[in-house]
């Protein structure tokens, strides 16, 4: 066994540093193999559309403030039909949370999934990998989606508004870009650590996008029903409701116009915007312990 | 560059390994034994994905558990084959080389050096999903070696792959050892491994049951005399058969037709030497000599089939 000559001997490959990130590749890899699916185009073309849809509005608003005192247009009127930039903000974030859930439903419930119905644990974790750096990967491909689709977004209709308007108005726009994007985070938060999470529980990716749009719809039912019929706690375990709670208290909406209520219509709210946030937060830490739940179980660290 | 030692693993009642002390160094190595004698089991223990309940597991020295760092000079080809099938070869093969730490054109290079070695640098452009069995094995070798590490395991690599692909890989595998890479193949087909090296470990039912070079392994089982079967250019056999018993080292001669004689020895080398010899002084030559039960196969019969 030992006495024997080599042809060439070992070669280290000239490859540079090898401290990266790693988490990239792995979200890379994930996103890229969701892309290559028809549904996750036609599921993102809904957010899109959503984008389309009240970015018509805000240009609208801008456009009727910037000639509003030329007599060519009302600005009174158009916030009284269409709403003021606070509401179509609130409004877009929260359509935009429910078009994103399905939206992760179609790309994200597989990624975690898959790879454990495939044993691609095997390749990655043969790697110098850690459940962390794994983690961080899946976790970051799964909020691209909220990212890309509610929170720039959400920062577009933001600064077309205050970019777009007259100098008066534009004043008071400036203070909504923190709000929206705390709310937009939010949801994203939530978004992200409910799907990552049942992703990790299950092992097909159908019936993990299933769950979490049942879930979703399931805890909003759950949440508003039972509120209404003398358990006001309740409303805190439906995520729609926290996260309209949460847009309402930091954009302050107020009053709601007519066009707005047409695209989303409102509910009643939780009597507590920090219990609707920390349920947000809550719920989104029990998905992101489920993935660390279920990598501690199968990849030894 | 691997060593085992004193390794046991239960899976709840199930002890899937027993004690094991291994040791492998540069070259290829076959890890043979039939199906749950826990080879996989000692890959992954290898590889860092289990860990061994007693014992110790090293691989380049350093413990595979305690430090994902040490699997950096580390592949692993794993025996099941369906992973990203909406991915290309190519893509599936870089994604898994980046998790090296390589940038992404150190990336793509090593990966067009790998799959240009496993002979897919063409059809690794294909999805996964449409390519054969064999070629999705071929792309799985190159992810092992597309970040050029000094140990590669294999888990079944030749599965699925036709009669030319498999003398393909068979000559990558020991090209992969002359490098003086430590290679360990695991494998149920006998004569392939035969083909890539001699050294071999046999597992059976969890235990360590014979490690080393296949040849001197069965010069020491001693209660299985080898058979040798030896035609002359002449009929004489039954003269050459009578010199034959005198040797030290044959237990029995028998005549099998006027030309052809069969012994049994205990020695292969010695009746090597010595009974071209013994045909000479007769003044015959041999002209066919073989010994059905000197290979693998027989070794792995009286190993891992006899009690």
């Amino acid at each position: 066994m030992i006495d024997r000559i080599f042809d060439v001997g070992y070669r280290r490959l000239d490859a540079g540093p090898r401290h990266r990130f790693a988490p990239w590749p792995i979200a890379r890899t994930a996103l890229l193999l969701a892309w290559r699916r028809r549904a996750t185009k036609v599921g993102l073309l809904f957010c899109l559309g959503n984008v389309v849809l009240y970015g018509g509005l805000i240009i609208f608003q801008v456009l009727m403030q910037r000639f509003d005192n030329t007599g060519m247009a009302d600005a009174a009127l158009a916030e009284a039909v269409f709403g003021t930039a606070q509401e179509v903000l609130s409004s877009f974030v929260q359509v935009q949370f429910m078009t994103c859930a399905i939206a992760l439903a179609i790309v994200a419930a597989g990624f975690v999934a898959d790879d454990r119905q495939a044993g691609a644990f095997d390749l990655y974790f043969a790697r110098p990998l850690t459940r962390m750096d794994y983690a961080a990967g899946k976790v970051l491909a799964t909020a691209a989606v909220p990212l890309a689709a509610l929170v720039v977004p959400a920062f577009g209709l933001w600064f077309v508004a205050v970019g777009g308007t007259s100098a008066t108005h534009g004043a008071g726009l400036w203070s909504l870009g923190p709000p929206t994007m705390a709310t937009a985070l939010c949801g994203t938060l939530w978004l992200t650590g409910a799907v990552i999470g049942l992703s990790a529980m299950g092992e097909k990716a159908r019936a993990v996008g299933a769950v979490f749009v049942a879930l979703l719809l399931g805890l909003s039912a759950v949440g508003e029903a039972l509120p209404a019929a003398g358990y006001p706690p309740f409303g805190y375990l439906s995520p729609v409701r926290d996260l309209r709670t949460v847009a309402d208290a930091l954009l302050d909406v107020g009053s709601r116009s007519m066009g707005v209520a047409l695209l989303h219509k409102g509910g009643p709210l939780n009597a507590s915007a920090w219990g609707s946030f920390l349920a947000l937060v809550l719920q989104a830490a029990l998905g992101f312990g489920a993935l660390g739940w279920r990598l501690r179980r199968e990849v030894v660290g | 560059m691997i060593s085992v030692t004193g390794v046991s693993k239960m899976f709840g009642v199930v002890r899937a390994l027993n004690e094991i002390d291994l040791t492998v160094g540069p070259g290829v190595c076959g890890l043979l034994g039939p199906n749950g004698s826990g080879k996989s089991t000692l890959l992954k223990l290898i590889a860092g994905q289990l860990r061994p309940d007693t014992g110790t597991v090293r691989l380049l020295g350093q413990d595979p558990f305690a430090l994902p760092a040490a699997l950096r000079d580390l592949g692993l080809c794993p025996e099941q084959d369906r992973f990203y099938e909406d991915l290309s070869g190519f893509e599936f093969v870089e994604a898994l080389t980046r998790l090296h730490g390589l940038n992404v054109e150190a990336a793509r290079q090593a990966t067009r050096a790998a799959l240009d070695r496993v002979g897919m640098s063409r059809d690794g452009l294909k999805r996964m999903g449409e390519m054969s069995r064999g070629m999705r094995q071929r792309v799985k070798i190159a992810q092992a070696i597309a970040h050029d590490p000094r140990v590669v395991l294999l888990d079944e690599p030749l599965n699925g792959a036709d009669p030319v692909a498999r003398a393909d890989l068979i000559r990558l595998v020991r090209a992969l050892g002359d490098e003086g890479r430590c290679v360990l193949v695991s494998s149920h087909v006998l004569h392939e491994v035969e083909s890539m090296t001699h050294r071999v470990v046999l597992v059976r039912a969890g235990r360590m049951r014979a490690q080393g070079d296949f040849l001197k392994l069965r010069e020491l089982i001693e209660d299985r005399p080898y058979r040798i079967t030896i035609e002359l250019d002449a009929p004489e056999a039954r003269a050459f058969a009578a010199r034959l018993v005198a040797l030290l080292h044959v237990r029995s001669a028998s005549v099998n037709t006027d030309r052809t004689v069969e012994v049994t020895t205990v020695a292969l080398d010695a009746a090597c030497q010595e009974i071209p010899a013994v045909a000479a002084e007769l003044g015959r030559v041999v002209v066919r000599f073989t010994s059905p039960d000197a290979d693998l196969e027989s070794l792995y019969r009286y190993l891992m089939h006899d009690d």
